[in-house]
C-alpha cells in the first residue's frame, strides 16, 4: 500500500469510528479524484457532482463493510462507477421515454466531454468536435478504457483498477474503443 | 498491483460541499463495526457443516460403499467448500471488495476437480432402475444444502451485492454447491458414473448458475 493509500485507509478506519473530522478530511483527499473519475464517465459536470453525492451517500451507508487496513479507494471507485452507470442508463431511459411520447429525434450529442484533454475540446476545431462527439457516442465502459489509458496514461493494471475490472478486460475496451472511434471518425 | 491512484485527467475546478442529506446523517454518525472477514468465514463454514451434520443425522447412512474412497471424494468437497467460501468472503490482500480475477473459470475448474474426485470415488454399480426419480431427489437435496451457506454468504455480503455482480454470486453459487455435493456424498448410495455426474455434479453445479444469475439481477 503507498503512503497515500495508507493515509486513506487511516481516515477512513477513523470515520467508521465516527470521526466527522477524519470525514472532512477524507472526502478532500477523495472527493476530487472521484469527481472527476464520474466526470470522465458521464461527461457532464451537474450529473457528476450529484453521482457525486450519491457515492458519497452510499459509502457513507456501507461503511460497515470496510475492512480495516484496506486500501478504501478501489472500492470508492467501484461504487462511483455503479452510480455512474445507474444514472447513465436512468437517463438513456428517459430519453427513451420521450422520444416515444413525442416522436421529435433525440438531441444531439453534446460536443463538450469534460474527460477530455483541453486539446481536442476546442470548439472552433471541427476535427476535434467530430472526435468529441465520436468519443461521446461510445459505450461510458468502452470510453473509460480509451481515457484511462490512452488520455491518462495509465498502465493497464492502474486502469483496471480504477475501473474496477481486469487488465485484460481493460486491453480489450481499449481496443474496441479505438476502432469503433475510428469507424466513426472515418464515416 | 499498485493502489497508488493519480489524480484524474480532468480535476474539477472546484469541489462541491456535501449534500445536506449526507451532511444530516454525518450529524448522526455512530461508529460503526467494520467488516471482518476471516471471522465471518469461521462462521459461515461452521454453521454450514454444523448444519449439513444436523441434516445428515436425518438420512440414511451409506453402508454399501468403499469406505475409504467416500472419506477422499467428502475431504475434497469440503476443501472445495471451504476454499470457495475463502474466495468469497475474504478479499484479496489491500482489498475491500473480495472480486478475484476469473472468477467464473475458478469456480468451474473447482467444480470440475470435485466432480472428478466424486466419480472415481465412485463405482460401476448397477443402475438404479429408478434412475431419473433418485436423480431428481439428489438434485432437489444437494441444492437445498446449498441454500444454506449461501444464505449466510448473502447476509455477509449485503454491502457488496451491488458492486459484485455475478462473479461474487458465482463464487458464492460454487461454495454453496460444494456443500450440496459433501452432502450427497456422504448420504446418497448410488454411485454410478451417470448418476454422480448428472445428479450429483449438477447439484453442484446449479447453485453456481442460480446464484450469479441472482446477485446479476439484485445489482441492476
Amino acid at each position: 500500500m503507498s503512503a497515500g493509500s495508507g493515509l486513506e485507509a487511516d481516515l477512513m478506519a477513523r470515520y467508521c469510528d465516527g470521526d466527522r473530522r477524519a470525514f472532512d478530511a477524507l472526502y478532500a483527499a477523495v472527493a476530487p479524484r472521484l469527481l472527476g473519475f464520474v466526470l470522465q464517465l458521464v461527461g457532464d459536470r451537474a450529473l457528476a457532482e450529484d453521482v457525486l453525492q450519491e457515492t458519497l451517500l452510499k459509502l457513507h451507508e456501507a461503511r460497515d463493510f470496510y475492512v480495516r487496513g484496506a486500501d478504501p479507494l478501489p472500492w470508492m471507485f467501484t461504487i462511483a462507477r455503479h452510480t455512474a452507470f445507474d444514472e447513465l442508463r436512468k437517463k438513456k431511459r428517459a430519453r427513451v421515454r420521450l422520444v416515444e411520447d413525442d416522436s421529435r429525434p433525440p438531441p444531439e450529442p453534446r460536443a463538450e466531454l469534460s474527460g477530455a484533454p483541453e486539446l481536442m475540446r476546442a470548439n472552433d476545431d471541427p476535427a476535434g468536435a467530430e472526435a468529441l462527439r465520436a468519443l461521446d457516442s461510445l459505450p461510458p465502459a468502452q470510453r473509460q478504457a480509451l481515457l484511462l489509458t490512452k488520455v491518462e496514461g495509465l498502465s493497464q493494471a492502474e486502469a483496471a483498477q480504477r475501473a474496477g475490472t481486469t487488465p485484460g478486460a481493460i486491453k480489450l475496451r481499449a481496443h474496441r474503443a479505438y476502432v469503433a472511434l475510428r469507424k466513426l471518425v472515418r464515416r | 498491483m499498485s493502489s497508488e491512484l493519480p489524480p484524474s485527467g480532468a480535476p474539477p475546478s472546484s469541489l462541491p460541499p456535501p449534500s445536506p442529506a449526507l451532511v444530516a446523517r454525518l450529524d448522526a454518525m455512530r461508529p460503526v463495526r467494520t467488516r471482518r472477514p476471516a471471522l465471518q468465514l469461521a462462521i459461515v463454514a461452521l454453521l454450514s457443516l454444523g448444519a449439513l451434520a444436523a441434516l445428515l443425522t436425518q438420512f440414511r447412512p451409506r453402508v454399501d460403499v468403499d469406505a475409504t474412497a467416500v472419506v477422499i471424494a467428502a475431504i475434497v468437497c469440503a476443501l472445495a467448500f471451504v476454499g470457495e467460501l475463502w474466495w468469497a468472503l475474504v478479499p484479496p490482500r489491500g482489498q475491500v471488495l473480495p472480486l478475484r480475477p476469473a472468477a467464473g473459470a475458478r469456480v468451474l475448474l473447482v467444480w470440475l476437480a470435485m466432480l472428478t474426485a466424486l466419480v472415481v470415488a465412485g463405482h460401476d454399480a448397477a443402475r438404479d432402475p429408478a434412475f431419473m426419480r433418485s436423480a431428481r431427489a439428489c438434485l432437489l437435496v444437494g441444492t437445498m444444502t446449498a441454500l444454506i451457506p449461501a444464505a449466510l454468504c448473502l447476509v455477509a455480503l449485503r454491502r457488496a451485492v451491488e458492486l459484485g455482480g455475478w462473479r461474487i454470486g458465482a463464487v458464492v453459487g460454487g461454495a454453496a454447491g460444494a456443500l450440496g455435493a459433501l452432502c450427497l456424498e456422504l448420504h446418497c448410495a448410488n454411485t454410478h458414473v451417470a448418476h454422480v455426474v448428472v445428479a450429483h455434479g449438477g447439484a453442484a453445479l446449479l447453485p453456481i448458475g442460480i446464484f450469479a444469475a441472482m446477485f446479476a439481477w439484485m445489482r441492476r
